[in-house]
């Protein structure tokens, strides 16, 4: 119900039916939110008694989310299909016909930085405003925070992070890592209590197996069970440079900063720059967020000379504001 | 005059049962104003041939019917206004919001609230016009607003005396008379209903 909580007008709410923004019953149920307080508290319950009706709201607004990510038109189409099938499963129950049990466990490949915490999270609005899952929240987690020191630890470190996740996705975040010791590594452990947990709450969790493309290649062929349990898996290519400008545009605009026209040429370079020396380890967009937050340092730094600023001077990056070894 | 809304999802009879209650009450005529031009009826059937269809979204404009009951203690007079269907979805046709955004802009002017919902497709979750998520928020706004009637109509389908029963279950503490506008089961009810409130 998040998107209810803005306090609307009423002629607001009309006006956002009148431009397909919001559905006639999330009208009145934004307006009785704020108008018919005692309404609320049965309500919620009633709703949860309805076989899981979802939020269309929430999945438009996840959707339009993935579609505004640079460079990942094809993610964006992959959710809309998701979304797609749930909602035609739904009406083939109706009609008593036979529906498969969706699953929707994940790999998640591509280099530091392309995108794919950004992604699970969205999803995890999107498969909340789906009913997919109850809560959708992620809660992201590494080899560390799963793997213990002796016999036992690890599948309760591991359980504990599951009940975390529960309702939501879980996000493990270079998880080739579990398989990096062998036979006697407590990281197998981990696995199997992760895939005996996915079997368990089928309708509670969704997991995320995420990390460089051949390493998770190498790790999935190792557990050739698993393949079979992340049915979908979604790769994420490196960003070009142009993209990597544009998403610099948009993390400025988001900071309220703007770029000099004479800044995406210097930006350019630095970045080429880094993609050089740094290989697969190259940040993506952590590179631009990083350069980005060292130039705004940077401003601050010119600008706290000056007797007099303007609102513009203080919106204002340039290319000096951008320095080569910076972020 | 009292404002009377009939209100609910695509196909669920809105427009059949205005006309028809329209005629039930003794109107020699309905006269209608849409697009600019006026239409006149002097027959049910002649206004049902033209006005209503199986398909959803044939109102796409408000039509108000004044009518009145006529009762012992002296004539009451209403508008009945016939709406356009609401939808769980966001309606991709603009015309569609439109004539949306206009039954909602009335919800809030007071008056009687006719909350139909389709019996026969209560227990049948797939079908659009089964209740839904838009019939869930109109019940709890005509709970807590009142002069809110929940008619539940094509009571002459089958299925819908179990319809009947869960829908009684689903929207509890609201009168709800049981209606079929095809063969005026329940009119009786309604009128009888209305004249209370009016």
């Amino acid at each position: 119900m998040a998107h209810s909580h803005h306090p609307e007008s009423w002629e607001e709410l009309l006006a956002r039916l009148a431009r397909g923004e919001l559905a006639s019953h999330q009208v009145l149920a934004a307006w009785q939110e704020r108008h018919l307080p005692t309404a609320g508290e049965p309500r919620r319950e009633e709703r949860q008694a309805e076989t899981s009706s979802g939020d269309p709201a929430l999945v438009e607004g996840a959707l339009q989310e993935l579609r505004k990510l640079t460079g990942l038109r094809e993610v964006a189409e992959l959710a809309r299909e998701m979304a797609a099938l749930v909602e035609v499963q739904r009406r083939r129950r109706a009609h008593g016909l036979r529906v498969e049990p969706l699953v929707f466990h994940m790999v998640f490949t591509g280099n530091p930085g392309t995108g794919k915490t950004t992604v699970a999270r969205i999803l995890g609005r999107l498969f909340k405003g789906l009913g997919v899952l109850p809560q959708g929240h992620l809660v992201e987690v590494e080899r560390a925070d799963l793997v213990g020191e002796y016999i036992g630890h690890t599948a309760q470190k591991t359980r504990e992070q599951l009940k975390k996740a529960m309702g939501g996705i879980l996000f493990v975040d270079e998880a080739y890592a579990l398989a990096r010791g062998g036979e006697k590594d407590f990281g197998k452990e981990a696995v199997d209590t992760l895939v005996k947990a996915m079997e368990d709450h089928r309708d509670q969790l969704v997991l995320i197996l995420a990390g460089y493309r051949a390493e998770m290649e190498a790790f999935l062929r190792m557990n050739p069970g698993l393949r079979s349990r992340f049915p979908i898996q979604i790769d994420f290519p490196d960003y070009t440079t142009g993209e990597l400008l544009e998403i610099a545009q948009q993390m400025a605009a988001e900071r309220q900063y703007r770029l000099a026209p004479s800044v995406p040429r210097r930006l350019a370079r630095l970045l080429e720059e880094r993609r050089l020396v740094r290989g697969p380890t190259f940040g993506n967009a952590r590179e631009v967020r990083n350069l980005l937050e060292a130039a705004i340092r940077r401003q601050a730094v010119r600008l706290v000379r000056q007797e007099r600023t303007s609102r513009e001077d203080l919106m204002l990056l340039t290319a000096e504001d951008f320095l080569e070894g910076s972020g | 005059m009292t404002r009377c809304l009939v209100l609910g999802k695509p196909n669920v009879g809105k427009t059949l049962f205005s006309l028809r209650f329209a005629f039930f009450l003794g109107a020699e005529a309905v006269r209608l104003a849409r697009a600019g031009e006026e239409a006149h009826w002097t027959s049910v059937e002649a206004a049902v041939r033209e006005l209503v269809s199986d398909r959803p979204h044939q109102t796409l404009e408000l039509q108000r019917l004044s009518l009145e009951i006529r009762g012992r203690k002296g004539t009451r007079r209403l508008e009945l206004v016939d709406t356009g269907g609401l939808t769980d979805e966001i309606p991709p046709a603009p015309e569609v919001r439109q004539v949306q955004v206009e039954t909602l802009g009335l919800l809030l002017k007071g008056g009687l609230l006719l909350h139909m919902v389709d019996a026969s497709a209560v227990g049948r979750p797939g079908l659009p016009e089964a209740p839904g998520e838009v019939d869930l928020q109109l019940y709890h706004l005509g709970r807590a607003r009142g002069g809110y009637l929940l008619l539940a109509n094509k009571m002459d389908r089958e299925g819908a005396a179990d319809g009947l029963r869960e829908a009684r279950r689903r929207f509890p503490g609201v009168p709800l008379i049981p209606i079929s506008a095809r063969t005026g089961l329940g009119f009786k009810e309604v009128k009888r209903h209305l004249r209370r409130h009016l």
